[in-house]
């Protein structure tokens, strides 16, 4: 039988919303992964608003929607939900029968009871080594800790970073990198995993590693004086 | 005619009341994560029926009762305006001036407890429990300061005054100091033990015996007053109603510090039976039970951090590491409940939630210190990092700027300065600017100071 896999996300910038959307979903047909289909948030009124008084976005914005038009050219259907914790939303992606879900980013924590729809479970992205990282800015952390930044792919669970870890990869340091390059490179490979993991998990080879909440810590959003010494630590990694 | 104009005077100025009260509680509810949207909008109604009626509470302050740069306090906090953030050391300056002004509006007979912009603006009597404990942060900021030889003055002056004022058994009195009330029937135990940190700092510093022998009969009138178990049941301040007090665990920290100076075991012996108590009052979740003021309410951050403080404090001291322990669970707690709100609430209830819309600034500040303590113990970089938020937190509600010297550089009992009503009003010292909030973002700055200088950032 034909697994069912959506992709999902909550961008709050329609602009970074779509492109980011379409790229993911590109990848994901260039690695001969088929989609079920692709849920999304209707956005919130004052990001629309914002997007309407901004010319320059909204054209970029127009122009989207005609880029993403093509791509749904494939069949492949676009859903979209007020959001992903009241009970309609819940009750909407339930009706689609996931197998699998991807989760593609956002900037909103997950509900136990959206994550225990997909009946394999919810893959997911995170820009820091699991266990040890969890939560926020851990490219900055980890700088600041003299290591390499990484990401690691994992079954979401109701916990900050805690479900099961599919993959770990380094990101390796080169001369000229800054942390926003870093950042664009974790959340290229990032894409590469999430496609890679899906792979797997088509071909029943999927490697879940079980960690526990002691492993690691949880980290917030780096203070700008921290965030000296990681971009002073990644020059010396140099 | 003119009673018309008045009538049309006075709604116009309730409706400018209603929309801007209306305003804050919305911004405010945006400090807590959420954001403005057309919720708003249909509650507004509602709203607008809640605040009139507030409107037409005495209790309630009107801004008009404020003038020239109390009104406009009063109007930053109400829009959320914050001041602007600069070098650390110029609002450390900011605040120690600011308690120097309050010493010496008493003539160095001690430090006012604050400044009040309320009946138009009038500094508060001096508070020997405060006094006490900002005599070690004056000695630290002597050895920063340009001016240091002035400031070991005002701290050796400070002294003595607290050796005038003692009352012959060793005890220190509660709340405020009055000249007229001589008599012996108000001795505080948890005053008593914020006298002994200044007595003993004084005595380190000077050498001067008199000191000495004032933490000595201190300390001796506390061990008498402590009951069996550790706890301290007779003889503290009268105005709290919890009877169970967990926050003495600071007092227990004073008696380490007079042990060390004195090596005698009786005090040792009488911290660690308070401490050894505090233990039991703690959950799981690190939340210790008691450790408030007043009974079926719940502790102010600044009460949970005297409890932390106290165990952290006397557990460097002893060298004890359960005291420790017990201490950085609290403190992660709290700062992971700060981190994922991104607001740091007055009060927590037992599972550190709290839907409070207002700060207390005293115990944002007691946190600084206590996440920058625990940073040196640990290295766990995550404390300092919410440290130096909430230091900014801090800075962006001090004004630099201010002409009047009252409240130029001074940190407030609560931001939003009125505290937050919800039927009644709740705060935490209202309408102040107190010695000991200043106290503690002193101490704040000054290890934000010593902890960036140790990683290399200037």
């Amino acid at each position: 039988m034909k697994m069912r896999i959506f992709v999902f996300g909550s961008f709050m910038q329609p602009s970074a919303h779509l492109v980011r959307l379409n790229s993911f979903v590109r990848r994901f047909q260039d690695n001969n992964v088929q989609l079920t289909g692709v849920i999304t948030r209707t956005l919130p009124l004052k990001n629309r608003v914002g997007t309407y008084f901004n010319p320059r976005r909204t054209l970029r914005l127009m122009y989207r929607t005609v880029h993403k038009k093509k791509t749904q050219n494939d069949d492949l259907p676009v859903y979209f939900v007020k959001d992903f914790s009241s009970k309609e939303s819940i009750e909407k992606i339930r009706s689609f029968k996931p197998d699998l879900m991807v989760f593609i980013g956002g900037r909103e924590i997950l509900k136990p009871h959206l994550l225990e729809i997909p009946t394999i479970g919810t893959l997911g992205g995170h820009f820091g080594k699991l266990p040890e990282m969890r939560g926020m800015n851990v490219t900055e952390w980890a700088l600041f800790h003299s290591k390499n930044p990484a990401v690691s792919i994992q079954f979401i669970d109701a916990g900050v970073d805690t479900g099961d870890i599919v993959f770990v990869r380094q990101i390796p340091i080169e001369r000229d990198d800054t942390i926003k390059s870093l950042r664009e490179k974790s959340n290229l490979l990032c894409q590469q995993l999430l496609v890679d993991a899906t792979k797997l998990v088509l071909e029943g080879k999927c490697p879940r590693q079980h960690q526990k909440p002691e492993e690691g810590k949880q980290y917030f959003t780096m203070h700008h004086r921290l965030i000296e010494i990681a971009q002073r630590n990644l020059s010396k990694m140099q | 005619m003119q009673r018309i104009f008045q009538r049309i005077n006075n709604t116009v100025w309730k409706i400018f009341f209603v929309v801007l009260e209306i305003t804050i509680e919305k911004f405010g509810a945006r400090r807590r994560g959420t954001y403005f949207h057309g919720r708003v909008f249909r509650s507004v109604l509602a709203d607008a029926k809640r605040h009139l009626k507030m409107m037409s509470d005495p209790a309630v302050p009107r801004l008009k009762l404020f003038t020239g740069e109390f009104r406009s306090v009063y109007l930053k906090d109400l829009f959320d305006v914050t001041y602007p953030i600069k070098e650390t050391i110029e609002h450390l300056r900011g605040v120690m001036e600011w308690l120097r002004f309050a010493c010496k509006v008493w003539c160095d007979e001690g430090c006012a407890a604050g400044y009040t912009i309320l009946q138009g603006g009038k500094w508060l009597s001096p508070y020997p429990e405060t006094t006490g404990y900002i005599i070690p942060t004056i000695w630290d900021w002597a050895k920063i300061a340009d001016d240091g030889q002035d400031w070991k003055e005002l701290a050796r002056k400070l002294s003595l005054w607290e050796v005038e004022i003692q009352f012959p058994s060793g005890a220190v009195r509660q709340y405020y100091y009055d000249k007229t009330a001589k008599d012996e029937s108000s001795p505080a135990v948890f005053n008593t033990g914020m006298v002994i940190f200044g007595l003993v700092r004084a005595y380190k510093e000077t050498g001067e015996k008199v000191f000495y022998d004032a933490a000595v009969r201190a300390g001796d009138w506390l061990v008498n007053m402590q009951d069996d178990d550790g706890v301290w049941r007779r003889g503290d301040s009268t105005m709290p109603t919890n009877p169970l007090r967990t926050y003495h665990t600071r007092v227990a920290w004073s008696l380490a510090e007079l042990w060390r100076e004195s090596d005698d075991e009786k005090y040792k012996e009488a911290a660690r039976r308070n401490l050894n108590w505090a233990l039991t009052r703690q959950r799981e979740n690190g939340f210790f039970d008691g450790a408030k003021f007043h009974i079926d309410e719940n502790p102010l951050t600044h009460t949970i951090a005297y409890t932390i403080e106290g165990l952290l404090g006397a557990g460097f001291i002893f060298g004890e590491e359960r005291y420790i322990e017990a201490a950085e669970m609290a403190a992660e707690s709290a700062m992971l409940a700060y981190e994922r709100m991104r607001f740091f609430p007055a009060t927590f209830d037992e599972n550190w939630h709290s839907d409070d819309g207002y700060s207390c600034l005293t115990g944002c500040a007691q946190f600084s210190v206590i996440w920058q303590k625990i940073y040196q113990q640990n290295a766990d970089a995550r404390f300092l990092n919410a440290a130096l938020k909430i230091n900014d937190f801090l800075k962006s509600t001090q004004w630099l700027d201010a002409q009047k010297p009252e409240i130029r550089g001074a940190v407030k009992g609560s931001h939003p300065i009125y505290g937050q009503y919800r039927g009644k009003y709740t705060d935490y010292s209202k309408f102040n600017y107190v010695n000991w909030a200043a106290k503690f973002f002193a101490d704040a700055l000054m290890l934000e100071i010593q902890n960036l200088e140790r990683l290399g950032v200037k």
